[in-house]
């Protein structure tokens, strides 16, 4: 009785959405011609797999993901272990840790553009400081693509470090005053004690990251649109090109249970990983 | 814990100057933004700290732009409905699980983790129909 309401929401919000976006993906249904919805079978994904913008949106996806998921959980790690040092006055760090995640994405996304402008851009002022020539870091393929990775690692390694701090305040002293009677070196206590003690935030730190670098749109959308071309275009914001810009809601829908296959893939990793953490 | 690397009061100074200046430095950056008027915003070179602080942006905001005030309403309004009625199904559905003896209870729990994944944007086809047959 009491899962009634959470069941009739999901049914509502996640359930008939995705059977409508199944039946949806076997029309053509194009809102801008004006002529009706046409059930055409499986065109739409024979279309899909012949189509080259939908690879490069994939690749590109898999790249941010392969980029920023190390990259934040590096960078995650790093700022993690600083902020769990012994400080007299705690606040100004936790406070600067969280705020990068409490901030919206496409806020991140913005502010980050900005940073990487051309004309006035903080990157370029500090770059022709130190000697380089301003460079339109948006412009050109590879360092709109560097630039991308870097706003979403700044955003996302908030996420990983907060969860890493709460991992390494779960480690118990005495682990480490009993390596220090052994007379093990703080490195030797940073890869014998802290990482495997860290071990299952990591882990359910990259997965959670991993599945949201899948659906990454925001950050990209704000600073490129995409662009130069279709360089920096990822999964999420094909689709939603292919739909809200193009109308075009019967080919969109496809794309989206593409996209919906890749991170049941993952999902299913995911389940699996938590099943064999209970049976254990 | 393991102080070693930064034992000194200076070298944990350093290391806090580090995560705080990572954290806040974007937004220091756009506050400082908004007290500079639009020619010192096109001004080159850029400059860090307004030259002329001015409140004009924030005026021009809350009282010129007459859709801001419908945007503040809109946002504190889906906030405050979306945080009830999660709060609410939530509570319910989470007492339910935790203390009656269900006997799918692993299923549930599972299918709400999945539907949590699943990516919103796909979603958005379905949703922009409902929302143009609302007109």
């Amino acid at each position: 009785m009491l899962l009634a309401p959470a069941a009739l929401l999901l049914l509502l919000i996640v359930v008939y959405p995705i059977g409508k976006l199944f039946y949806n993906s076997f029309f053509d249904m194009r809102l801008s011609g004006g002529q009706g919805s046409k059930f055409i079978g499986l065109q739409n994904y024979a279309d899909m797999m012949k189509d080259t913008a939908f690879w490069d949106a994939t690749l590109n996806t898999v790249i941010i993901t392969v980029v920023t998921v190390p990259g934040a959980l590096l960078v995650g790690l790093g700022l993690a272990l600083l902020a769990n040092l012994p400080f007299k006055r705690q606040w100004p760090v936790r406070l600067a840790l969280l705020l990068p995640w409490a901030l919206p994405l496409a806020f991140a996304g913005l502010i980050w553009a900005w940073f990487f402008h051309t004309e006035y851009g903080f990157v370029n002022d500090v770059w022709s400081r130190f000697g380089g020539e301003p460079r339109m870091w948006l412009l050109s393929p590879v360092s709109a693509f560097a630039a991308i990775c870097i706003a979403i690692i700044w955003k996302a390694s908030s996420f990983m470090a907060l969860i890493l701090l709460a991992g390494l305040q779960m480690i118990p002293k005495s682990l480490y005053e009993a390596a220090e009677v052994d007379g093990a070196s703080k490195w030797q206590q940073f890869t014998q004690i802290t990482l495997p003690m860290l071990m299952p935030s990591i882990v359910v730190a990259l997965i959670f990251r991993t599945i949201t670098a899948l659906q990454t749109f925001d950050i990209p959308y704000t600073m490129t649109k995409g662009g130069p071309g279709n360089a920096t275009e990822t999964l999420a914001m094909y689709i939603h090109k292919t739909t809200i810009d193009y109308l075009d809601v019967g080919y969109g829908s496809t794309l989206a249970v593409g996209m919906f296959v890749l991170s049941l893939i993952l999902t299913a990793v995911y389940l699996r990983h938590i099943s064999k953490q209970e049976s254990a | 814990m393991n102080g070693g690397i930064f034992s000194g009061a200076r070298l944990r100074f350093f290391a806090a100057a580090i995560v705080v200046i990572n954290g806040f430095f974007p937004a220091v950056w756009i506050l400082l933004t908004s007290f500079k008027t639009s020619t010192e915003l096109y001004r080159k070179p850029i400059t860090y700290l307004p030259q002329e602080p001015t409140l004009q942006n924030y005026v021009t905001a809350a009282f010129e732009q007459p859709l801001f005030q419908v945007f503040m309403k809109n946002s504190v309004v889906v906030a405050f409905l979306s945080t009830v009625v999660s709060l609410l199904v939530a509570s319910f559905a989470a007492y339910a699980i935790a203390r009656l003896n269900l006997k799918n209870r692993q299923l549930i729990l599972t299918a709400i983790i999945a539907s949590s994944m699943f990516p919103l944007v796909t979603l958005l086809v379905p949703l922009f129909e409902t929302m143009r047959a609302f007109g």
